[in-house]
């Protein structure tokens, strides 16, 4: 084991066979207009991905065996299928955190709530106006 | 944290192990943790853990030289420790 671990530094030089994880921005759009936004978001940029596009690179992650996606935006549970790429997400072994700002999170999202595979990050909005997407 | 070599273990179904060209990263899924395995040969380890009745039995399987296997054992524990393998 000590010959090959001793050339770890080395090794990694080369890099890892894919990424640990990403960001993945799922959509621009937002209910919420916080001054201190980072991605500007508020708008669905008319670009973003499909349903099936979205199920197609999570096939991809879980070929390259990406360990976790951290998914942002925008606010993603203003995707109607965002429950949907998420069971599908975890059904394909990736792992899904997400950041939210709460607002919408109801009875479809209580069954996520502390398991397995997804993790919530709730960022705080002080400086959030009315929602109007 | 001590590894008993004579009791059984498995790959955590929790966690994941992906081929690194040095070994593997396994991840575990419950804690989040990232862990590395440093050599090709503690990947088969890690990975005949579930087909012995033993760890002994693993690393007899994997031709791990007996001098190491006090090496073996505390990176067996390591992963113990983050909960990539448990016992069975």
């Amino acid at each position: 084991m000590s010959a090959e671990a001793t050339s770890l530094t080395e090794q990694f030089k080369g890099g890892l066979a894919a990424p640990i994880c990403l960001t993945w921005e799922l959509t621009y759009a937002c209910n919420l207009q916080c001054v201190h936004c980072l991605s500007a978001s508020g708008r669905r940029d008319p670009r973003e991905l499909s349903t099936a596009e979205c199920m197609g690179v999570v096939d991809e992650l879980e070929r390259m065996q990406v360990f976790y996606a951290n998914i942002g935006g925008g606010e993603p549970t203003l995707r109607p299928d965002f429950w949907d790429l998420l069971d599908y997400s975890v059904a394909h072994h990736v792992g899904i955190k997400f950041s939210t700002n709460g607002v919408r999170l109801d009875k479809r999202a209580s069954p996520w709530r502390g398991r397995r595979w997804t993790t919530w990050l709730r960022p705080a909005s002080a400086n959030s106006r009315s929602p109007w997407w | 944290m001590t590894f008993d070599l004579r009791r059984a273990y498995r790959l955590n179904p929790a966690a994941t192990l992906r081929p690194e060209p040095f070994g593997a990263l396994a991840y575990h899924f419950g804690n989040r943790r990232l862990s590395f395995l440093k050599s090709r040969q503690l990947v088969s380890v890690v990975r005949a853990l579930e087909s012995h009745d033993s760890a002994a039995r693993a690393l007899e399987a994997a031709d791990v030289p007996s001098r190491q296997w006090g090496r073996y054992a505390a990176a067996l524990a390591a992963l113990a420790e983050s909960e990539v393998i448990h016992e069975r």
